[in-house]
């Protein structure tokens, strides 16, 4: 009788899944019920945007442009390229900047990118 | 290991750390309509644990899909979303709790209030041992109950009860019923649809209006 018995706790069990399956596919929620997993899904919604927050990298502090030097903000921009030119004759292959044509550069331009090589402070 | 193997709780254990693919499929398929079919499953799920005797109701079921969702984001359920769909994993993990908690129930059926304290589990324990033959013996007639009351209504049905032999016989895979039964698809679809609505039933009957456990 037992072994009976055990036979139909086995099948309850594959009859529950099977019915549950059923029930998946027809479908037979209450308002209640669809209340209940709107605020389930909804309760994700800030976790989610939280994660994903988290996995961002770390917003990097965009560094502010030192002022320009005194000496270079009077000088023309012919005095500029010429100290350019002074500058990247002098240092050879140790300096390197991606501007070909200087005409496409600001007199303030230039003057920052004096500054950035001339680390000496030599040009003004 | 499968999609839904449960990770051991440690309190080492790393932080679920999910990259955005997973964040990604979660989020997509996470939705209403999904949870809704899950609950469903849970539903049904319940009905048989609640044979046991333990007494469950729809807010049972709406914890089990409940936990389950959330032991899947915090990573405790494992979940691959290139090898299954969430409705997929989280079914089957109300399918293995459901499955625990009734061989718990059966096990402990003096476990009436689920804390957890030491000295509550000892007396547990105890009180579960001085019962536990009577108890089980009741569970499996609360099963013969059950299975007979869905026999009963499937009188007369014959691809229904040939579909309950199969389980009888062990048989659950749809292939294997289908040559165990000898039968059509087309009838085995059928009479499947036929068979869940009289668990539907039961299950209506036997969770409706019930004093939360």
């Amino acid at each position: 009788m037992q072994l009976e018995d055990d036979k139909n706790i086995r099948t309850l069990d594959a009859v529950t899944t099977e019915a549950g399956m059923v029930a998946m596919d027809e479908g037979t929620s209450t308002p209640d019920d669809r209340r209940w997993a709107r605020d389930l899904v909804a309760s994700y919604e800030a976790r989610i945007a939280e994660r994903r927050r988290n996995l961002s990298p770390p917003v990097v502090a965009i560094k502010k442009a030192e002022p320009i030097r005194p000496g270079l903000l009077a000088m023309s921009r012919d005095a500029l390229v010429a100290v350019l030119d002074r500058l990247t004759n002098a240092l050879g292959h140790e300096v390197q900047f991606g501007h070909r044509d200087l005409d496409s550069l600001s007199d303030n331009d230039l003057r920052h990118l004096i500054q950035a090589i001339d680390v000496s402070n030599n040009a003004g | 290991m499968s999609s839904t193997d449960q990770v051991d709780h440690e309190e080492t254990r790393a932080p679920f750390v999910p990259n955005d693919g997973w964040l990604d499929a979660f989020e997509t398929q996470l939705s209403e309509a999904m949870t809704e079919r899950v609950r469903s499953f849970a539903r049904m799920r319940a009905f048989g644990v609640a044979t046991t005797g333990r007494k469950v109701d729809d807010y049972y079921a709406r914890e089990l899909v409940q936990d389950a969702v959330a032991d899947t984001w915090e990573g405790i359920l494992s979940w691959d979303p290139v090898r299954v769909t969430l409705e997929a994993h989280l079914t089957r993990a109300v399918q293995f709790r459901t499955r625990n908690d009734r061989e718990h129930a059966i096990a402990f059926p003096h476990d009436a209030l689920g804390d957890e304290t030491p000295r509550s589990l000892f007396a547990e324990t105890e009180a579960s041992d001085a019962v536990a033959t009577g108890r089980t013996a009741e569970t499996r007639r609360y099963a013969d109950e059950v299975m007979a009351c869905i026999r009963d209504q499937a009188a007369g049905d014959k691809p229904v009860l040939r579909i309950l032999d199969a389980y009888d016989g062990g048989v659950t895979n749809k292939s294997d019923v289908l040559v165990f039964t000898k039968m059509k698809a087309r009838t085995y679809h059928n009479a499947r649809i036929r068979l869940g609505r009289i668990v539907r039933g039961l299950a209506n009957r036997r969770l409706a209006d019930k004093v939360r456990a």
